[in-house]
């Protein structure tokens, strides 16, 4: 079984909460907690589903669970599988209580950091009449108490400090050590043989989050211009402050919706996301594809990166990546997952011949020799990325 | 040690409808008591273990435990040991009763 980096390891800057002793040892049994569920338990659930819950299911129904709704009523009986999705829902809310306690601490003396990395013109460009999407402020996403735009906390740094420091321990390290593993991936495949050359003169990251995947663009790119949107201004104060303090100057957070930013049209070589488009809703999803389109010059990409679509895969596997949609939080991952997005992206402002698809996953990191992670079903730090040339 | 309050703030719950996996409700919290517990018991021997090293290391009472870095083979004997401890309180979860 493969082994995260320990957390004193991970990638530290100005405004990161400070973990103690105590703090890093939990972080570091829930990373571990996190890989033994997929390397260990996941085995015994597939097992367990073969040998026991499939033969049910076929002396009930006459025949072996055909669809993802099958193999979820035949999973829904077997044990070790309430077991399982029982630890990884606890391991989810313990982390985010982790995560909370250590930011909670040291509230103060973090927005203290964040409001001087961040004072004068070196701030995020905030929108004081932006009003955010519905779909963000409908629920708590991914478990994350306060919900992403985090508009009912006790503090501004609490939401993006939280997921800093904790997205770490909630991917069991999967990311590597700045936890930015899908910048690296994208990064890897432009700089591969496979990709067309790029010299982008403006990169705009949609649905940046503080900044993880954005950076490692940021940094293969010192020339360009990378515009960071997103919605949640404590992330954006947070991501701009992040940046400042690991010395990435070419990157620039505004609050906008991603659907609608007031960038100039035709302005972009490359538009992306990363792990957002299951954040949105069914008429989001298209609507950020027409702005992708409508931001790209000629020559311009526009990537999005999500994990694999459900789409031939066994229904096992499906229920599995399932998960997230029925227990964590996430509304919308079951549909993203079963939309067709090429067929979409070439509905939405680009011809079929310009749209691509690509697996891609974070290159090797040398913190610890990376042994290839177990499948952790919606967490591994490999990616489906569907994409679009302009021609 | 985190004053009261505020574990009380880091505990809120996320909104919705918290799925119940067990069909005892009672069953549900134990596994969460239960993976509570485990993560405790790692953070203790962590520091168990990190107090031992220094101990070791300065023949003193006094390190500063809080700024102790483990070296790589220190931190590969604390990951091995996180795998132990998993595989000690989760064994009913990796040993299937059924023949």
């Amino acid at each position: 079984m493969s082994k995260p980096a320990p957390y004193c390891e991970i990638g530290t800057h100005a405004v990161m909460p400070r973990a103690n002793h105590d703090e890093r040892a939990r972080f570091d049994a829930i990373a571990h907690a996190a890989r033994f569920l997929a390397g260990r338990v996941v085995p015994a659930v597939e097992g367990a589903y073969r040998k026991c819950a499939v033969p049910a299911f076929r002396a009930a129904q006459g025949h072996e669970p055909a669809s993802r709704r099958e193999a979820f009523a035949a999973l829904e009986g077997e044990p070790s599988w309430a077991a399982w999705s029982s630890l990884r829902r606890h391991l989810m809310e313990m982390r985010q209580q982790a995560g909370r306690a250590l930011v909670l601490r040291q509230a103060d003396e973090i927005m203290r950091r964040v409001d001087e990395l961040c004072a004068g013109a070196s701030g995020p460009r905030l929108d004081p009449d932006f009003v955010p999407p519905r779909y963000l402020g409908a629920l708590d996403q991914h478990c994350m108490p306060g919900g992403y735009l985090a508009d009912s906390e006790p503090c501004d740094i609490l939401a993006p400090a939280n997921y800093d420091a904790g997205i770490y321990a909630t991917t069991g390290g999967a990311g590597g050590r700045w936890s930015d593993g899908a910048g690296r991936a994208i990064v890897a495949w432009l700089d591969g043989g496979d990709a067309p050359a790029l010299h982008p003169r403006r990169i705009v990251d949609l649905g940046c989050g503080i900044g993880h995947n954005t950076l490692p663009l940021a940094r293969r790119f010192p020339d360009a211009e990378v515009i960071a949107i997103d919605a949640a201004a404590p992330m954006l104060r947070y991501g701009q402050a992040r940046a400042a303090s690991l010395g990435v100057r070419n990157v620039h957070f505004v609050q906008a919706d991603a659907a609608r930013t007031t960038l100039e049209p035709g302005s972009a070589d490359l538009v992306l996301t990363t792990m957002v488009l299951h954040e949105t809703s069914r008429e989001a999803v298209p609507a950020i594809f027409r702005e992708c389109a409508r931001l790209l010059r000629p020559g311009g990409v526009t990537l999005h990166l999500e994990q694999p679509p459900f789409r031939g895969l066994s229904p096992f596997e499906q229920a599995m990546r399932d998960w997230d949609g029925r227990y964590n939080g996430e509304p919308f991952w079951t549909g993203l997952h079963e939309t067709d997005l090429p067929t979409l992206l070439a509905s939405c402002g680009f011809a079929a011949e310009e749209v691509f698809e690509l697996a891609v996953a974070a290159p090797a990191e040398g913190v610890q020799p990376e042994e290839p992670m177990a499948e952790d079903y919606g967490r591994a730090a490999r990616w489906y990325v569907v994409g679009a040339r302009r021609s | 040690m985190i004053d009261t309050d505020l574990i009380a703030i880091a505990s809120r719950p996320a909104r919705g409808r918290r799925p119940q996996f067990c069909e005892d409700p009672l069953t549900e919290q134990l596994f969460g008591i239960a993976l509570g517990l485990a993560t405790e018991l790692a953070v203790s021997r962590q520091r168990l273990t990190t107090l031992e090293r220094a101990l070791i290391a300065r023949g003193v009472l006094d390190e500063d435990i809080e700024h102790h870095q483990a070296d790589a083979a220190q931190s590969a004997a604390d990951s091995a040991a996180l795998e132990e401890l998993m595989a000690r309180v989760f064994r009913p979860l990796i040993q299937d009763p059924r023949p």
